[in-house]
């Protein structure tokens, strides 16, 4: 019935896109050979419904139609990404047709909690696909309505420990309020949440005075006036929050970037052709614009630094140093 | 006697759970910490252990019906069946393996004719494939043979 | 717009091949999902998500949405046949369930299981129709604290599921809470109990607690004796539910179905808990409770209105704030971003016609599973008479499945295969499983809201004082452990608790 679903839901698309779509001559090109010859997985270490879920099934449907190979998202989710993180790295096989689809809290596991199971050189970064920057949202209701980040940092200076601020324990939500409070001196009451979205429905029902999170998750109620994002940590201005402030321009400088940038990777030992067909197949799908607006209606943008990156596996674990280096810095890892 | 083995083994796991608790840590800055609920939990656990171990004859099942030979060996050939199937499924793939725990299964635990428990096993193997790896879309461990 | 205008447009977008189609296609996959064994309806749900992006929005959600309904009403099924719950949602249809079956009345348990899913279903759609800007705002009160009380409302009403032994009913309550805790601390994201295996850090699948403590273990007392013929050796004795049945069940539907839907609508609820829940209220209020356990059709009535009424319920914080109760409604709201639409309060207002839809597709799609199910309930007594050894073997591989479903992984086959020993020695020794399953399932969100409430309180515990509806949960839990207490005391005046 799937197949019967699924085909008459192809037939419906294919008639609304008028044609049927095209393979990718350049891609075909780089097939290895009788590869694949099932379904290759793309893991995603959260579960169903998800950000993460959402960006790599739209990342599925573009491969697919780009490479005619098929593609199945599977969830392994369980332990805040960890019980994904580890499958990849120590139980996929690296034969091709497993890619895991990570953000880069892939790093504070790997860093953090793996040494002595698993390392960073256990996967290989084959692709970069887009960022969501970290921001800060207050209500428009209650003692915080109206003010600024500043006015709600020195707020926090003054009364040490009764603004109140949901955070995802052991995560960026914490490292940027670190960094924050160790530049102005504020002092935050901590509530722990599972994710951004509990945090911003509590912020709605006034349990909390600011929240953190992406814009695909407060968008909704951003569109119905009930929160209004004050500040960003991103190097530059998003597109969907232009006149919203970055924490750099408040403070004139350049550590408060967080955002959450997915990648996918192999597990490692992956056969060189495979991993160039696996890479190719994503940025040739990365090439198509209706993608990047499927992505920048999530609320998702491009980051330019890796989107134009000539190797993405460099790139992409020089970032990873540099939270290596972060976590060092602030105490939570012994060099 | 068994059940009072079993009341040990209470007392012991609550015991534990505790002792782990306590390292966990009870109590923090903000009140209960990680191991604030499992220290309860294990609390609870130890004295209905012990309380169950005095009041024994009160409590406990006077006659459990504990399976005799034959049914002692039925049930361990279907677990047997089940731990081989959950052992094999990875090498075997769900396909193989199904069909070789159902097969064994039908012959031995029940006693069911050849050609029967042939029939059935294949039928109920395709039908469970088609069922979740078609219809569905399941991706169901393959054996090194690709299926 | 108001609500009959709303409704009526609503049905007029849904009147379409293609919408009407996946309605009907979810509703048939919904029953099948919930009669087998182990898979739920998340993984249903997350395997067939794909297909929804291609359709409309009305279409795929309709389909989404119906699978959820589905298997709230196919998991009766096999919990009342043969004691094996086919969703923790239906964990609970089969204590009284199965005894019907035992007495020859598993078609009028499994009848008045479709018809209270199909009674639940509309009329708690009535309420969401009608009053869901106002229950928004309901959702929305319920913080940490609130949260907090509801849970302890929950963990007493375990104590109400204690049949027998006192000390067995609290060891099983610890250890289902204890069970929940395996895993990662969420709060500060230390591995607690988990044995150093990563498998353990996300936690103990409850599929593979409720397919093993259930089902398998239910499996190996069936083999102990050579059962030679079918499951049921007593003639069926009819296939509809009597005038008597009809006049027993028609308020436990009632009061589950209001129950259902507000154990939904708040975060912290959903089916499973509106189950237990109003399986206790019913045994409460009973003249003669002493009949639950033994074929009281009024506890296969209650719970199976409310996990259907929960299930409309959950929508509600999805449709109107975008804020979903559990992993489900998460997945149903993923659907809808993928389809372009950002579900929160702006929802209905912009998207009248997607929200309108899909209410009328849940609609439509109730009375669709009513038709399904009921001729259905002919179908299944047939299967009672498969000979056991040939019927074993597929629900066992059938429970692989399922649970192998849930997480893809190994090891939950081997939590499955441990809790089916592990159950099988309990149940021999008369230990209960309700009370360890729902403190397993109401363990995470209890502990959870309390730290939270304890780090958002300026003065500790006095802020549930401060909080009206947290105030009132908890003292309402209070009165009512008392009750329990005095019950037990009383009810064995040797002092023996």
């Amino acid at each position: 019935m799937k197949t019967i679903s699924t085909v008459l839901a192809s037939l419906l698309a294919a008639l609304s896109f008028g044609a049927f779509a095209q393979t990718d001559p350049a891609l075909a090109k780089l097939k290895p050979k009788g590869f694949p010859d099932q379904p290759i997985e793309y893991t995603v270490v959260y579960p169903a419904g998800g950000g993460m879920d959402l960006t790599a099934r739209i990342l599925a449907k573009f491969v697919e139609k780009a490479s005619g190979d098929k593609v199945l998202v599977n969830n392994r989710a369980g332990g805040a990404g960890m019980v994904g993180h580890s499958y990849l790295a120590t139980q996929a096989k690296p034969d091709g047709y497993t890619v895991g689809i990570l953000a880069s809290n892939f790093w504070g596991d790997a860093i953090l909690r793996a040494p002595g199971k698993w390392s960073l050189a256990d996967v290989e970064s084959i692709a970069y696909i887009n960022s969501d920057a970290l921001a800060w949202v207050a209500g428009t209701e209650g003692p915080f309505k109206g003010k600024t980040a500043k006015e709600i940092l020195q707020a926090a200076k003054d009364k040490p420990g009764t603004v109140r601020a949901a955070v995802v324990p052991g995560s960026m939500w914490e490292y940027l309020l670190d960094q924050l409070e160790a530049q102005t001196g504020a002092k935050f009451l901590r509530v722990p949440f599972q994710g951004g979205k509990p945090g911003i429905v509590a912020l709605i029902g006034g349990n909390v005075d600011v929240a953190q999170g992406f814009y695909g998750e407060f968008e909704s109620y951003l569109q119905a006036k009930q929160l209004v994002p004050i500040a960003v940590a991103s190097a530059e201005r998003v597109f969907n929050m232009k006149d919203v402030p970055t924490f750099n321009e408040i403070f004139g400088a350049k550590q408060f970037v967080w955002n959450i940038m997915r990648f996918a990777v192999v597990p490692k030992g992956t056969p060189a052709d495979r991993k160039a067909y696996l890479s190719a197949m994503i940025q040739t799908a990365l090439q198509n614009p209706e993608m990047m607006a499927e992505f920048r209606r999530l609320g998702a943008y491009s980051d330019a630094s890796f989107a134009k990156s000539t190797n993405i596996a460099a790139d992409i674990q020089a970032a990873a140093m540099k939270e290596r280096d972060f976590y060092i810095q602030t105490g939570r890892l012994k060099p | 006697m068994f059940e009072r083995i079993l009341n040990v083994l209470w007392c012991l796991l609550g015991l534990a759970t505790m002792v782990n608790s306590w390292s966990l840590g009870l109590t923090g800055s903000f009140g209960p910490e990680s191991g604030f609920f499992p220290f309860i939990c294990g609390a609870l656990i130890t004295v209905c252990g012990l309380g169950l171990l005095f009041k024994g004859s009160k409590e406990a099942v006077p006659n459990p019906d504990w399976p005799r030979a034959a049914a002692l060996g039925r049930i361990s050939g279907v677990v047997a069946g089940l731990i081989a199937m959950a052992a094999t499924l990875p090498y075997l793939g769900f396909a193989v393996a199904s069909a070789l725990t159902t097969f064994v299964l039908l012959q031995t635990v029940e006693r069911s004719r050849l050609v029967e428990s042939l029939i059935i096993t294949v039928v109920s193997v395709a039908v469970v494939m088609l069922v979740f790896g078609r219809l569905l879309g399941m991706n169901l461990p393959r054996g090194p043979w690709g299926w | 717009m108001d609500a009959i205008n709303g409704l009526m447009m609503g049905f007029s977008v849904l009147f379409t091949a293609e919408n009407l189609y996946f309605c009907l296609l979810g509703s048939i996959v919904g029953t099948l999902v919930g009669v087998l064994p182990g898979i739920g309806p998340l993984a249903a749900l997350a395997l067939l998500l794909p297909v929804t992006f291609q359709l409309s929005a009305v279409a795929g959600l309709g389909m989404l949405a119906a699978i959820f309904y589905g298997a709230m009403y196919g998991g009766s099924t096999t919990s009342i046949l043969v004691n094996i719950p086919g969703e923790a949602a239906s964990v609970v249809t089969a204590l009284d369930g199965h005894a019907m079956a035992k007495q020859g009345r598993a078609g009028a348990a499994l009848g008045m299981a479709a018809i209270s899913s199909f009674v639940a279903g509309t009329l708690s759609l009535v309420a969401l129709t009608f009053f869901s800007p106002l229950l928004a705002s309901v959702a929305l009160k319920f913080g940490p604290p609130e949260n907090f009380a509801l849970m302890v409302l929950g963990l007493v009403c375990t104590l109400y599921m204690i049949g027998g032994s006192t000390l067995k009913g609290v060891l099983m309550i610890a250890l289902g809470f204890l069970g929940a805790i395996v895993g990662m601390d969420i709060v500060n994201g230390q591995d607690r109990f988990t044995l150093g295996t990563v498998n353990l850090s996300a936690g103990i699948e409850i599929l593979s607690v409720v397919i093993g403590l259930y089902g398998v273990s239910e499996i190996l007392m069936n083999c102990e004796t050579i059962v030679k013929n079918q499951m049921l050796a007593e003639k069926i004795k009819g296939l509809w539910p009597t005038f008597a049945d009809w006049k027993a069940s028609w308020k436990p539907m009632m009061r589950g179905s209001f129950l259902g839907f507000f154990l939904g609508l708040v975060p912290g609820g959903g089916p499973v808990t509106a189950s237990f829940v109003s399986y206790t209220l019913e045994r409460r209020i009973a003249k003669d409770p002493e009949r639950f356990g033994k074929g009281a059709i009024e506890g296969v009535a209650g719970p199976e209105a409310a996990n259907n009424a929960a299930v409309s319920g959950g929508m509600i914080p999805l449709f109107t704030l975008g804020i979903p109760g559990n992993a489900v409604t998460a997945l149903l709201l993923g659907a809808l971003v993928m389809q372009g639409v950002q579900p929160g309060p702006m929802f209905i207002t912009q998207r009248p016609d997607l929200f309108w839809g899909v209410v009328a597709s849940l609609y439509v799609g109730n009375v669709f599973l009513l038709l399904l199910n009921l001729p259905l309930v002919g179908l299944w007594v047939q299967c009672l008479r498969i000979p056991y050894r040939v019927l074993f073997p597929l629900i066992l591989l059938l429970s692989i499945v399922g649970t192998y479903s849930a997480n893809k992984n190994i090891f939950d086959l081997w939590v499955m295969i441990g809790f089916g020993i592990v159950g099988y020695v309990l149940r021999k020794l008369q230990y209960e499983f309700s009370p360890f399953l729902i403190a397993f399932v109401l363990a995470p969100m209890l502990e959870q809201s309390l730290r939270q409430s304890m780090v958002m309180s300026p003065d500790g515990l006095m802020i549930f004082a401060h909080r009206p509806i947290a105030a009132v949960l908890i003292v309402g839990s209070l009165i009512l452990a008392a009750l329990v207490f005095l019950k037990r005391k009383s009810k064995q005046p040797h002092g023996d608790l």
